[in-house]
């Protein structure tokens, strides 16, 4: 079953459906106790207030000041967007560039690298945000340069140092994953006739091979992306920039949690979405299996 | 299987570190008063005084110390119990409620369309650590009305059952494939009914993929707890106490997490306190990882057993020396004649 609009509608409404339902979770547990009414009253509130976004507020936990959500709750979620989806697309080609050219070193050499990517990816992101926090602050103490902005300040954005960082752990996988696909590209017969008909292999890698690995790369762009999001938490957390997760933290309510998670989830499925159509229309093949 | 999972080098190197610091962690608890622990103050041979806790990371304190003079590498092996075995716990419990869940509704119910795989990933989109930290918030944050074990018990069963859900698709997916393999089918032809098909056939498959969901958990309750902890969510409960200017946190356990967000205020300061404790997360997860990796190259049956190995070679060996020993000598190139056939 290949993609299309309708089939991709019906999995975005019942994603929808289930945001819906986690959105209201926290007001299922009253203390250490389970209280299911609660909870359906608050979902059927939640959807009401939907109805209505423009009148939907939070409030401010220490001031109390109630603000409208909309449009304020746009700020954050274009800046996290903006590092999100930078990150992304910089560890796309970092990774991408990297495994074209190490195709091309010897056995030993790629497993010393793939041991390495492979120790690199199993840190856990508050260790990776930490030490490259810490290592900015060292080179600045010895160095006297500010190489780049590494915590947000109210209005003051950070970008480039998010971004880097954020970029670290969807490399590595990155990596991993198309070192994989293009050595089983690779092994295709249509490889072993490229050479035989005189092709180096730097043509062979660079035009065919790349076109169609492209494929399975996107197939796990999905499991990337998502992993991506428990790290633009920590990320944000620590770099004290307030991007939408921050802001679910700090004006917790569960309009604010559903609202905020659908903002996060649009995005992301739109583009998702449109590169599998893209990619099941242009090459004819499918993608995944549902 | 198991044996083969042990003569794994992947595996083995990562097993023996985590269940040896396990064991270590246990082990200090009996031998602690004859460790220097700690050492607020520094003097040198002439009792001059050298300095004063915290002390950074040097020979005599790998990991530095805290402000009260505690080694962090003694803190970290005294809370890796608390840690690594919480998350063991979890990881248990885990894996025994979705594979309940997962078992029947693989076997038991009729295939589902997809509307609740679509409904489920909608869990992706919500950070774990998020969600544990809306909904465990009100209760750890020093509640009266809950004691230590209490707020453990609770938040024992909320990170367990937030992976519920996603997990127990993912083993329903592998049973379900397990059961399209002909020998099911046959199986189920010859009569078996679905008790005996369960227990007999797919249950030796399953198990393989049981134990590498098992570390995989693991290793996402060892994050999740480490999220917490940087959100001062501590295991047992958090206590605060208002200093002059700040909430300062403390925990009743002295687990990694604990200890980590304690700290994490000081890492402008001194930051070898929390980042010991990160360090402590980021080894463990390492090697843990190494385990994986080991489990899935041996279950795949990429892994070339030893035993098979040296079959393998020994073969080989004899197939060379048994080439040689067809040595061309000289009767090889004596004329042979038609008449005569006793060569």
């Amino acid at each position: 079953m290949g993609a299309s609009i309708l089939h991709l509608s019906y999995k975005f409404i019942w994603t929808v459906v289930g945001i819906f339902l986690i959105g209201s979770l926290p007001s299922l547990f009253h203390l250490a106790s389970v209280d299911f009414t609660a909870y359906f009253q608050q979902l059927g509130s939640v959807v009401a207030d939907l109805l209505h976004p423009t009148d939907i507020i939070y409030f401010n936990p220490d001031s109390g000041l109630a603000r409208d959500l909309f449009p304020e709750i746009f700020e954050p979620v274009l800046y996290s967007l903006k590092i999100y989806f930078g990150a992304f697309f910089l560890a796309l080609i970092v990774a991408l560039a990297t495994t074209c050219l190490v195709v091309f070193l010897r056995k030993r050499q790629i497993r010393w690298i793939e041991f390495l990517a492979n120790i690199v990816e199993s840190l856990p992101d508050v260790f990776i945000v930490f030490s490259f926090q810490l290592f900015i602050v060292w080179f600045y103490q010895q160095t006297g340069t500010l190489i780049m902005n590494i915590a947000g300040l109210g209005q003051d954005y950070a970008y480039l140092g998010p971004i880097l960082c954020l970029s670290i752990l969807p490399t590595m996988l990155f990596f991993r994953v198309m070192l994989l696909i293009f050595n089983e590209e690779l092994e295709q017969p249509y490889v072993e006739l490229a050479k035989s008909k005189g092709l180096t292999k730097k043509a062979i890698v660079f035009v065919h091979v790349l076109r169609n690995s492209l494929i399975g790369i996107f197939h796990h762009s999905q499991s990337i992306l998502w992993l991506m999001l428990s790290n633009l938490l920590v990320l944000e957390y620590i770099f004290n920039i307030y991007g939408i997760t921050r802001f679910i933290m700090t004006f917790f309510s569960p309009d604010v949690l559903t609202v905020g998670m659908l903002l996060i989830f649009v995005p992301i499925y739109l583009i998702l979405a449109l590169g599998r159509l893209l990619i099941e229309r242009l090459t004819d093949r499918q993608v995944e299996a549902s | 299987m198991i044996r083969a999972l042990f003569q794994d080098k992947r595996f083995l190197v990562g097993f023996i570190f985590v269940f040896g610091l396990f064991v270590a962690s246990i082990v200090y608890e009996f031998v602690k008063e004859y460790l220097n622990v700690r050492q607020g103050l520094l003097y040198d041979d002439h009792m001059n005084l050298l300095g004063a806790a915290p002390f950074p990371p040097s020979w005599m304190f790998p990991l530095g110390t805290d402000s009260r003079g505690y080694d962090m590498l003694y803190k970290g092996i005294e809370g890796a119990k608390y840690t690594i075995g919480f998350a063991l716990i979890v990881a248990f419990l885990r894996l025994l409620l979705s594979s309940g869940v997962g078992v029947f509704r693989a076997m038991f119910t009729k295939p589902l369309p997809s509307k609740p795989s679509n409904v489920l990933d909608s869990f992706q989109y919500l950070p774990m650590a998020l969600l544990c930290y809306f909904i465990l918030k009100p209760v750890v944050y020093i509640n009266p009305r809950f004691g230590v074990l209490e707020t453990l018990v609770f938040e024992t069963v909320i990170i367990t059952l937030v992976a519920v859900p996603t997990v127990s698709v993912l083993i329903a997916n592998e049973i379900e494939v397990i059961l399209q393999r002909e020998f099911i089918v046959s199986a189920r032809t010859l009569g078996s009914g679905k008790f005996h098909i369960l227990l007999k056939h797919v249950r030796p498959h399953v198990w393989p993929r049981l134990m590498i969901i098992f570390v995989q958990q693991v290793i996402q309750v060892l994050l999740i707890l480490l999220h917490l902890g940087l959100f001062t969510l501590f295991l047992g409960g958090t206590l605060r106490e208002r200093t002059l200017t700040d909430w300062v946190y403390y925990s009743s356990t002295n687990d990694w997490a604990s200890v980590f967000g304690f700290h994490y205020s000081e890492v402008n300061l001194f930051p070898w306190i929390p980042l010991s404790m990160v360090l402590f997360f980021g080894v463990t997860l390492v090697f843990l990882n190494f385990m994986l990796e080991g489990m899935k190259d041996v279950f795949s049956g990429r892994q070339e057993v030893p035993a098979v190995r040296k079959k393998r070679r020994r073969r080989d060996k004899e197939r060379a020396v048994g080439d040689a020993s067809v040595a061309l000598g000289d009767e090889a190139f004596t004329a042979v004649n038609r008449n005569d056939f006793s060569v």
